[in-house]
């Protein structure tokens, strides 16, 4: 099992490098790449599995003891955010070679990035961790470049300079942690955390949140997302949404939840105040703008908010909607962007299941998570917070109605039939309906995202029981 | 750009040209870099330093090159021409050195001779797997830094040869 | 992974189930076909949409007909399966919230999924001739029919699942479903930026509110852990809980059904094509508010609150749509506003409640889709006759369209409540139910029906009484012929009112506590006061008749004052000072890389001030104590700070890339001081090589732009250094805060130092970056392989060499 552990990462990672020199707008090398996605993916679908019915895989590289080594490992949550990554980067990587790969790089770079985010994704360390970060981000730097027209090449500068100085702030946070616990181990980390005062620990908390909520595009750190969105390439834009951000959330959950409960919960009101002002700020955001993919940067920044939200309640319900959310955002996203992007027959329709799922519509799956977000605000302390977080929610929502439609109006509906612009090829089409039927059979039959998010719960809310024994108190 | 072109050609980058003296010194110098280079790759396991500063020190090397002879002068070697690939060759070695152990039922990564093993010394060479993971290293930063080097080197003689100076290029600030 | 967790069922309730006795349940011994009987309308229904678009695909004609055979089958089966005795299917859906898939045939299902396939059938054959027409008017391809059989029939089967639905997020699904099918249905002809409006508003309007239907079951869930409503039925107690989620519920029954003030997306949704119009008003869409206040009720009937807003939202929906009614000249607007005020009359009903208000709400939907329905067909095939769609420009039809006249004639009785209608029976009921509550109420259901034979005549007459105009023609058989079926309907059930009352009284049985066998509407040639209000109400339907001059001028100012201040005024205000706020909000956003960054730099400074008072211990920050031979790093670490603070000073780009490097160089200096060679060595080489690629970097961008960068003013110097201070001031604080706790206990570098020996390493460096963390070295070199593939694609088109 534990070879299972590091196939999603490692496919994907010598894929890459062979793919490296290739020419990647031949088919035959773009086909190759997007076989050693779909194995990275297949494997991380494997693991979730196997972690659904097994728990966490783990294994030390190099054989050396927990702690001196890295240590990998996937549980739910991890495994859960590989899937859904590796589902989103193989959606708008095949996508892209069926309308035709413009860069002689592209294939190598999703490759990378695959193997970037699946490799964070099930680590246990700390440093690791932040190196596939590293390795995630810089090939999306390159990826928003994509088509090198001035418009991506600004973007992908503004996505650079900005996200860099995030990595700075996440180091940062790396070193102060390792100072105070004297482990990068995530799990060792997080029992000798919760032994130090929270006065010590919650401005390095700061950083960790400042670099995620950057990651995330959350108000008031999105600046950089909407030009970065708009001024990338569809396909990159659905990467860039629905896989690189979930890092973010991930962050997020695993940092904050895992690692520093104690923390997020000292810092739950600032959470709930900066989640709902980015949900209402991005949904304001989006009314008024006119180009399809400016609309959904916004609407970017209004959805992270929800995770933000329900991270900030906590507790099974509040962190199992968190999850729910996550993932069902990374397939809207991915959605609408690819859609799009693509012209002729259904793309409309395509586009349509994405907006009604951003709008919470059933049956697809964005009803499942708004239902989550309201279970979480009635699960909310007190009853005037409770109905804070709902009236708010509900603003939000009634608001992502509203943008959504309008610009599926414009964008869409009001041109079909009289649209004369040469159609996307019928397989790249082919591949966005069959991305919203997912959209609409997660809607239909929830229980599987429910179970992951459920099960990711449990295991945040668990006890560091496992550790470094030798590292008792002294 | 000035009047002193004794030398043989204009230096990489745009930077003008360069006298006799300097071309010289370059040219001399290359050997010692690599041969510090590799020194310090093969030390790597007794003493500090390692493939990534190898790496460094080789492209340094090259880097000189590029400054005192130009981008044509630098580029008849193969292994400055071929860079790209030393680097995609070096990735795949280090992966490979990752991933076999994998094959052998190890967990990723595990070095042989495994810990207590018995080790086979060439003078200062250890004969153990983690050197060729940094071998892996040392090709990989060689060919990425000199890589880049060629692809700025390359850039900027097209834009000054087709183009002149002055009006091409992005401005980012607004 | 886990067992379904198994539904734990409440106190029996006060609402006595058992008193359907013509309800049986299906044996277990065939639980599959059982299951499967029960579900058969539904699965029909649902399986219509893609067979008829199916059918459309292979050849454009054959949609029509398969989806009205699919509509009638779907029909047939629920009739039949109601026949035998209903059933209920119940399994689980998504465990893990305990969401089920409950689905039971009573009387109230049944009721509404006959309406909806029945009238579904009849609008669907009238379609086949009425689509090609609009088509063909439009310029638009026959194919386009496909859609819009698609989306009918879509609607038919959500508003079927609807109707059998017993959990409320099951409620939700469907109910969302029917606002899907209406978007596309009133936006069909969507070139018409009038007809996209118009669909927008319907959606926003029922899908909002949709989400408080949401809310409202989730809060009924929180409290008593179960999304069923038979089962709430039994565990609801009157009080703060009830009332708000209840409310909640209402508000979105409402919604749909075009209550007041939520009313105003129905007249605008005539934009629709006629038969969506009929099928929109009569069975589906505004029928589900009704239906889900109806499923709801034994809920909403614990509270008075909930009741008294019923009521006065009914009477207040009665009036308006009343009154504008009168005042409508477009055909299709006169009934919209005829469907809001009659829906009113149910809403009432139920606020009402008693046995005559819960059975009387049920009689009067069924009476009322009859009518209705033919009414709008009527208005379509007029409108193909005539090309005109004014009252005022309409007349003497009778003439040439005959048939039309008679059912349609019929069908206008019927919702005037004439005798021999069925209408007369709805009338009894509401008259009943009013009586029962006090003669206020009774006063108030006579002049409402009094305003409903003044619309019904005005309607009626004016297109097809007086004098015949120019250029009538007649209309295709299928334009007429569903409208007689209805209107023969109508006609036999005001003599056979009894199959139409059984249906009403299983409906209310369904979600009436109380025993309503009793409820039996009938002719009484005697003086009760039921008959007497009828009476009163014809003589003074007949006055506003004859003496619509004295009053008209009047209406017409209500309907003004309406249009001005009203909500839909508010509503279209509301939409465009959103997007103006949208703008003035976009316009503060940030646009430079320089405030880009700012923009990150100042919460983060910020927050980790929050952070700080936010756990204000003062003890957590030591100052350490300096030592004579820290002197040269505190030396290194001054000199790095004067190159940092010279950096700033700097304009030119290539003194600062010298200025940084030589920071980076003295930091070298520092690992060295530290005991740190290694590291020492690979920051001097990585800080020259950068350095030099830096430099390098430059010479690609012009020299007149850096020159020109270089020369620019510096602006808002204030603020820069505002935020670079706060932001300096939290990283310093997070690196004191880190700092002056003791460092760990135990390190994992002295387990490495321990190790190296293991690893068959003297530098302890070399082992962890080769061996312990090797898996990060490999990481770090893949990001500088892709620093190279970076270059290569910005540069050279991804090329290597």
């Amino acid at each position: 099992m534990t070879t299972l552990l590091v196939l999603p990462a490692g496919i994907a990672w010598i894929v890459a490098a062979v793919l490296a020199p290739m020419d990647g707008r031949k088919p035959v090398w773009s086909w190759i790449a997007a076989a050693g996605l779909a194995a990275s993916f297949v494997a991380s679908v494997l693991l979730v599995f196997e972690t659904l019915e097994g728990g966490p895989v783990e294994t030390v590289a190099g054989g050396w003891p927990e702690g001196v080594g890295i240590t990998l490992r996937a549980d739910v949550l991890g495994a859960s955010f590989a899937a859904v990554s590796l589902a989103v980067l193989l959606a708008a990587f095949v996508h892209e070679v069926l309308v035709g790969v413009r860069s002689r790089t592209f294939p190598a770079l999703v490759l990378f990035l695959a193997a970037g985010l699946s490799g964070l994704f099930l680590t246990r360390d700390i440093f690791n961790f932040y190196v596939f970060f590293e390795i995630s981000m810089t090939s999306a730097y390159i990826l928003t470049g994509y088509r090198e027209k001035d418009p991506q090449v600004r973007a992908a500068f503004i996505f650079a300079v900005v996200n860099l100085l995030g990595s700075v702030v996440f180091l940062f946070g790396i070193a102060a942690i390792y100072h105070v616990t004297g482990s990068l181990d995530m799990e060792v980390v997080a029992e000798r955390i919760a032994r130090v005062k929270p006065a010590s620990i919650l401005p390095i908390a700061t950083s960790f949140f400042v670099a995620f909520s950057l990651k995330l595009g959350l108000f008031p750190f999105h600046f950089w997302l909407p030009a970065v969105y708009v001024g990338s390439h569809p396909s990159v834009a659905a990467i860039l949404s629905g896989a690189l951000a979930n890092i973010g959330s991930y962050g997020f959950l695993r940092f904050g939840a895992g690692l520093m409960p104690k923390e997020l919960g000292f810092g739950a009101l600032v959470l709930l105040v900066l989640g709902v002002a980015s949900i209402v700020y991005g949904a304001l955001q989006a009314i008024s703008r006119h180009a399809t993919n400016e609309v959904m940067a916004y609407s970017a920044i209004g959805q992270v908010g929800y995770i933000l939200v329900a991270l900030a309640i906590g507790g099974p319900v509040g962190y199992a909607a968190a999850v729910v959310y996550a993932i069902v955002n990374a397939l809207n996203k991915a959605l609408v962007f690819l859609a799009s992007g693509i012209r002729g027959p259904l793309a409309g329709a395509a586009f349509a299941v994405g907006a009604f799922s951003i709008a919470g519509v059933p049956p697809a799956a964005g009803f499942v998570g708004k239902v989550a977000l309201f279970q979480t605000s009635i699960d909310a302390e007190g009853t005037f917070r409770s109905a804070a977080l709902l009236v708010l929610i509900f603003v939000g929502s009634a608001l992502s109605f509203l943008y959504s439609f309008q610009v599926y109006q414009r964008g869409f509906l009001a041109r079909e039939g009289g649209d004369n612009r040469r159609p996307s090829p019928r397989a790249a089409r082919t591949l966005t309906v069959a991305l919203a039927v997912l959209v609409l059979a997660l809607g239909l039959w929830p229980e599987p995202l429910l179970v992951l998010g459920e099960e990711s719960a449990n295991l945040l809310l668990e006890p560091p029981n496992r550790g470094l024994a030798e590292g008792g108190a002294p | 750009m000035s009047p002193r072109t004794k030398g043989k050609g204009a230096s990489s980058f745009g930077i003008g040209t360069t006298s006799v003296l300097t071309e010289t010194v370059a040219r001399v110098l290359l050997l010692p870099t690599v041969v510090a280079a590799v020194a310090i790759l093969v030390k790597g396991y007794a003493q500090p330093g390692d493939g990534f500063a190898a790496g460094v020190v080789a492209s340094l090397g090259v880097m000189l090159q590029h400054l005192a002879l130009g981008r044509r002068e630098a580029e008849r070697l193969a292994v400055v021409r071929h860079a790209p690939i030393l680097a995609g060759a070096g990735l795949v070695l280090s992966l490979l050195v990752a991933t076999v152990p994998l094959l052998l039922g190890d967990p990723v990564l595990t070095h042989y001779p495994r810990p207590g093993g018995h080790v086979i010394y060439l003078g200062t060479l250890e004969l153990i797997t983690p050197v060729l993971f940094d071998v892996g290293i040392f090709l990989l930063v060689f060919g990425s830094v000199v890589g880049t080097m060629n692809a700025f080197a390359r850039t900027i003689s097209e834009e000054q040869e087709y183009a002149g100076p002055g009006d091409s290029g992005l401005e980012y600030e607004e | 992974m886990r067992p379904p967790s198994e539904i734990t069922c409440g106190s029996p309730g006060r609402i006595q189930r058992s008193e359907r006795p013509n309800q049986r349940r299906f044996t277990v011994e065939h639980p599959i076909n059982g299951a499967l009987l029960t579900l058969a309308p539904l699965l029909v229904a649902l399986a219509s949409a893609p067979a008829a678009v199916f059918a459309g695909w292979i050849r454009t004609r054959f949609a029509a007909p398969v989806g009205a055979a699919f509509a009638l089958l779907a029909a047939v089966t629920t009739l039949v399966v109601y026949l035998r005795g209903g059933g209920e299917v119940n399994v689980a859906w998504a465990p893990t919230w305990d969401l089920r898939l409950h689905f039971a045939l009573d009387g109230l299902a049944a009721l509404y999924a006959l309406l909806a396939t029945g009238v579904g059938f009849l609008v669907l054959a009238y379609s086949s001739r009425y689509l090609p027409l609009h088509l063909e008017h439009g310029g638009r391809d026959p194919s386009e029919g496909n859609r819009f059989y698609g989306f009918m029939l879509l609607f038919m089967g959500s508003m079927v699942g609807l109707a059998m639905a017993q959990d409320l997020i099951l409620i939700f699904v469907f109910w969302d479903l029917t606002a899907v099918a209406s978007y596309y249905l009133i936006g069909y002809d969507r070139h018409d930026a009038n007809s996209r409006a118009s669909a927008l508003m319907a959606l926003l309007v029922t899908g909002v509110t949709a989400v408080l239907l949401l809310i409202g079951a989730l809060m009924f869930y929180a409290a008593y852990r179960t999304y069923s409503v038979p089962e709430l039925a039994g565990l609801v107690r009157p009080g703060p809980l009830l009332n708000t989620a209840g409310l909640l519920i209402a508000i979105a029954a409402l919604a749909k059904s075009a209550q007041v003030p939520l009313h105003f997306w129905l007249p605008r949704a005539m934009a629709a094509p006629t038969p969506v119009s009929a099928y929109l008003h009569s069975a589906a869409m505004v029928a589900a508010g009704v239906l889900l206040l109806g499923r709801v009720y034994p809920l909403l009937q614990e509270s008075e609150l909930l009741l008294n807003v019923l009521l006065g939202v009914g009477l207040l929906s009665m009036a308006v749509g009343g009154v504008l009614a009168l005042t409508r000249d477009v055909l299709k607007q006169l009934l919209a506003y005829s469907t809001i005020s009659q829906y009113g009359y149910v809403v009432f009903l139920y606020g009402l409640g008693g046995k005559y208000g819960a059975v009387g709400a049920s009689f009067y939907v069924i009476a009322h889709a009859l009518a209705k329905s033919a009414l709008f067909l009527t208005a379509g095939a007029v409108s193909q006759a005539t090309g005109e769609d004014r009252l005022s420009r309409m007349g003497g039809l009778r003439k040439p369209l005959p048939v039309l006249a008679a059912a349609s004639g019929a069908a206008a009785a019927g919702l005037a409540a004439l005798p021999l209608t069925i209408g007369f029976f709805k009338d009894e009921l509401f008259f009943e139910a009013a009586l029962q509550r006090g003669p206020v109420f009774a006063g108030l259901a006579v002049a409402g029906a009094a305003l409903t034979i003044a619309y019904a005549w005005r309607f009626w007459s004016g297109i097809f009484l007086g004098t015949p105009r120019d250029g009538a023609h007649g209309v295709p058989a299928a334009l007429v012929w569903p409208v007689a079926v209805l209107g023969i309907l109508v006609l036999v059930g005001g003599v056979f009112v009894e199959p139409f009352a059984v249906l009403a009284r299983s409906a209310g049985a369904a979600y009436y506590p109380g025993p309503v066998e009793s409820v039996k509407p009938a002719y009484h040639l005697d003086l009760r006061p039921e008959n007497l209000m009828a009476l009163a109400t014809f003589g003074l339907g007949a006055l506003l008749v004859v003496s619509r001059r004295a009053w008209v001028g009047a209406a017409w100012g209500a309907a003004r004052i309406g249009e001005k201040v009203g909500p839909e005024k508010l509503y279209e205000v509301g939409i465009i000072e959103l997007n103006r706020f949208s703008d003035r909000v976009h316009s503060y956003e940030v646009r430079d890389l320089r405030s880009r960054i700012a923009s990150i730099l100042l919460p983060a400074g910020v927050l980790v001030g929050l952070a700080i008072l936010a756990t204000p211990n003062v003890d957590v920050y030591r100052v350490g104590s300096v030592a004579w031979q820290d002197a040269p790093l505190l030396l290194a670490l001054v000199a790095v700070a004067v190159s940092a603070i010279a950096a700033t000073f700097t304009r030119r780009h290539v003194t600062l890339a010298l200025v940084l490097s030589s920071a980076g160089y003295v930091l070298a200096a520092v690992y060295a001081f530290f005991g740190a060679p290694d590291v020492a060595l690979v920051a001097v080489l990585i800080e020259t090589v950068v350095t030099l690629l830096f430099l390098a970097t430059l010479k690609l961008v012009p020299y007149k732009i850096l020159h020109r960068q270089a020369r620019l003013p510096l602006q808002r110097r204030g603020r820069k250094i505002a935020t670079s201070a706060i932001a300096g001031a939290g990283a310093f604080a997070v690196a004191w805060g880190t700092l002056s706790q003791p460092a760990a206990e135990r390190s994992v570098s002295q387990d490495l130092v321990e190790l190296t020996p293991e690893a068959h390493a003297k530098d302890v460096v070399t082992a962890t970056l080769a061996d312990f963390r090797g898996l990060d070295t490999l990481g770090e070199i893949t990001v500088v392989a892709l620093v190279l593939l970076g270059v290569a694609t910005l540069l050279r088109k991804g090329r290597l060499r």
